[in-house]
């Protein structure tokens, strides 16, 4: 399982209620359902993807979750997860505030942009930064959005939003301390429990 | 037959609700519609998913994109055949 994804089972409390935007192939709700009794419901608008999480017995409704979740009552969930699609969503902000309606809490990861390896690439070789967690080009990128550990701090400030817990990937399991401590230069994927 | 479709009330008994209407069922859904059926629109048919997530029912949902109007459901469209394919396995059992 990706890794963030190990990170976040932790914090879904058996037998609870999970909303999964964008599900991918439900591997996740499928991890969720089977060790934790946990009933999950995907969002995705990928149509391969949806009749795979169909397949895997996983529930999804094919939805654009930029184009409002409105059809979600409030706390209609324990925890809504956004796993690695918050750069992606045309109003970030809107879909948190969105997030933190539905569910009781939130869990939100992301590839944080101000990871050093970006900032050498776009400060000292002047080049959009690529990695393994963003591979795409400047142009064909779906990541719209990006931010840093720090930007998305200042935005639940803002924004009232209660942070319960947080935990960084490293780059590597060799430098965990260095992620733990500086988070915004060393994590390379963040990973939020928030609440309202 | 015809009538009986055009006058059917989901929510006739449950004081208009169809979230109530919903919360007695036991089975799981699989709502499918086609972007250009005007009879069942994709609008009708998410209210109806949007009503058993409310009832807290198990529902998925897939929107077809087809040009065959009302006549899609009865054509063999690829994604459709995936979908319904993959769920009906999934209820049989031998997937």
């Amino acid at each position: 399982m990706r890794l963030d994804l190990t990170h976040i089972q932790r914090w879904i409390a058996p037998g609870s209620r999970v909303l999964d935007l964008g599900c991918g192939d439900g591997e996740f709700l499928e991890f969720l359902r089977d060790n934790r009794q946990v009933r999950g419901l995907g969002l995705e608008i990928d149509h391969n993807y949806i009749t795979a999480a169909i397949a895997r017995g996983i529930n999804v409704i094919e939805q654009d979750m930029d184009k409002g979740l409105g059809n979600f009552p409030d706390r209609s969930f324990d925890t809504v997860v956004m796993a690695l699609a918050l750069q992606a969503v045309h109003f970030p902000d809107r879909v948190l505030e969105e997030m933190l309606r539905i569910g009781r809490e939130s869990i939100v990861t992301f590839p944080n942009f101000g990871h050093w390896r970006c900032r050498i690439q776009l400060g000292i070789a002047g080049r959009m930064p690529r990695s393994r967690f963003m591979p795409h080009t400047w142009y064909n990128t779906p990541n719209i959005h990006y931010c840093t550990v720090h930007d998305f701090e200042n935005l639940c400030r803002e924004k009232g939003i209660r942070i319960l817990a947080r935990n960084v990937v490293g780059n590597t399991t060799r430098s965990p301390i260095l992620s733990a401590k500086w988070p915004n230069l060393f994590a390379t994927t963040a990973i939020y429990r928030i609440t309202r | 037959m015809t009538r009986a479709l055009d006058y059917f009330d989901l929510a006739l008994e449950y004081d208009n609700d169809a979230v109530a209407a919903f919360r007695n069922a036991s089975c799981s859904f699989m709502v499918i519609s086609f972007s250009t059926d005007w009879r069942f629109s994709p609008a009708r048919s998410r209210e109806i998913v949007q009503s058993l997530i409310a009832a807290d029912r198990e529902v998925s949902y897939a929107e077809i994109a087809a040009d065959e109007g009302h006549d899609a459901f009865l054509l063999p469209i690829p994604r459709y055949l995936d979908v319904f394919r993959a769920y009906m396995r999934r209820v049989g059992g031998s997937g």
